[in-house]
């Protein structure tokens, strides 16, 4: 196989890092003098102004309690406006369980390539994905009679930015050296924190025989996002003219959320990728060879009739 | 086709939350009212737990670092905020010109009390086979520090301190200013005996 010149997973790297930043941003947040951002995973004040509320935790709060408030409200408007935008960003962008699931399966994939070399197959299941949207109703209807807002509780979403946010404690502000302060961070994270890093680390080691697991099947916040950003206009967009030409499936292969990419654009008459569950990662534009893929607003329909005439001709 | 598909599903998540949810209601998987004690201004406990969104905004406006977030121990209530005054006591944002918890909250959770002396977290009570005035030792550490000395704890004829059930707000600070320990004079939260 021909290798390429060095090229940097732009997109990859970007979704990763703004990720990171974020949760980051968040335990700061936690501390004194650092106003800019508060609160953790389902509602966000950013500059003591702008709220921010996770839809689903919302309409959950709404569901049990009855009631409406306005600050909830404008958030949560905000957060579905960016989704009715650029798609379910949050998954692929902001979601921490998602940065280290993603890191998880890289992991995942260097381990599986080991143990082929040993001749030792790893096994593998893949899980219906529609099986997203039951969850979402679950967590909706148990919300609703149970008065409780459901999937807020047992969200492994925040029980690790809670555990991270809350109870990193002292680790931050501790008198001690950095290396001592990222091992307080961790055993905090880990005793204060106590069962709630259970199911993130659960869920952490079943996607080494079920990739992706709950991206693709469980997560009801990831549902929700995909029915909202169903339309979004920023997404994976085709160049038709290299479309087709290779089919070396990488972009199928390199999918999180285990979209065929590759049959997404050689259906007829598709110009981008409207797979619902598209996170918006651009992992698959940054391993493709041939530049077929792009995350844009718009089809460059102008530029690639251009492209086939001189072609034709 | 795959749209409607997703909304069957959806549906058919609805009904067998619904019927969780009714089946969790049966087993009063909810529990007793916590044992909590809430941010000033939070609704009555199950309204509270209905309606705080877990973010903890609350917790990071506390000047004084009162409330912490309930881990996994406190069950359904994870992940809401609560204090301990036998650590840091509720010290109703003094000096400043609002309640920092109430004024973070996003959600109905936390409503805005308009005075001090409306706040109901909970009720002080004298533990009398303790407490160092009940025992014969002169004490008026609890009265010393009471926001609402002569309302909230009175002294009886015998220099005895009383707590006036209409009075106390629940904010604990007597429970910190305690000499004895154990402390004497813990805060029960309302669901708990204490009144609504």
């Amino acid at each position: 196989m021909k290798v390429g010149p060095l090229r940097i997973r732009a997109w990859t790297w970007a979704h990763r890092m703004t990720a990171l930043a974020f949760i980051v941003l968040l335990v700061l947040g936690a501390r004194d003098g650092f106003p800019w951002i508060k609160g953790s995973i389902t509602a966000t004040t950013l500059f003591s102004v702008v709220p921010l509320t996770d839809p689903l935790a919302a309409l959950e709060v709404v569901l049990a309690s009855g009631r409406l408030e306005s600050t909830m409200l404008i958030g949560a408007g905000i957060l579905v406006a960016v989704a009715l935008l650029l798609g379910p960003v949050f998954c692929g962008w902001l979601c921490p369980l998602g940065l280290l699931l993603d890191l998880n399966d890289g992991i995942r994939r260097r381990l599986v390539k080991v143990l082929d070399r040993l001749g030792i197959p790893m096994p593998r299941f893949d899980v219906r994905r529609d099986s997203r949207y039951l969850v979402l109703g679950l967590a909706l209807g148990f919300s609703l009679i149970a008065g409780l807002p459901a999937f807020q509780t047992i969200s492994p979403i925040n029980l690790m930015s809670w555990s991270l946010v809350f109870f990193s404690g002292s680790a931050l502000t501790a008198d001690a050296s950095i290396w001592e302060r990222c091992l307080m961070l961790c055993r905090n994270a880990a005793s204060a924190g106590g069962f709630l890093l259970l199911l993130p680390g659960l869920i952490v080691l079943v996607e080494y025989v079920a990739p992706r697991i709950w991206c693709r099947a469980l997560c009801p916040l990831g549902a929700l996002y995909s029915l909202i950003g169903r339309f979004a206009p920023f997404r994976v967009r085709v160049n038709i003219v290299e479309a087709g030409r290779s089919l070396c499936g990488r972009c199928t292969a390199h999918c999180p959320m285990g979209i065929d990419v590759m049959k997404e654009y050689t259906e007829p008459r598709k110009r981008s990728v409207d797979h619902p569950d598209c996170s918006r990662c651009g992992e698959c534009v940054d391993v493709c060879h041939r530049k077929v893929l792009r995350l844009g607003f718009v089809d460059r329909n102008e530029a690639d009739r251009k492209a086939i005439k001189g072609a034709g001709r | 086709m795959a749209v409607s598909r997703r909304w069957f599903l959806m549906g058919l998540g609805f009904g067998a939350g619904v019927a969780l949810g009714g089946l969790f209601h049966l087993v009063g998987g909810k529990g007793s009212p916590s044992a909590l004690l809430r941010p000033p201004g939070a609704l009555k406990e199950p309204d509270f737990l209905a309606a705080c969104i877990r973010c903890g905004q609350c917790i990071e406006a506390c000047p004084h670092k009162t409330l912490f977030l309930a881990g996994s121990e406190a069950g359904t209530a994870v992940g809401t905020p609560c204090f301990d005054p036998a650590r840091i006591p509720c010290r109703l944002c003094e000096g400043l010109d609002e309640l920092k918890c109430i004024e973070a909250c996003p959600t109905p959770a936390l409503q805005p009390v308009g005075d001090i002396g409306r706040i109901r977290i909970g009720t002080a009570v004298i533990d009398e086979s303790r407490c160092l005035a009940y025992n014969s030792v002169s004490c008026r550490a609890c009265w010393h520090n009471c926001p609402f000395p002569n309302e909230a704890i009175r002294f009886d004829d015998m220099l005895r301190p009383v707590i006036d059930e209409d009075a106390c707000i629940g904010c604990g600070i007597c429970t910190l200013a305690c000499l004895t320990n154990p402390t004497s004079i813990p805060v029960i939260p309302h669901g708990q005996g204490g009144k609504p």
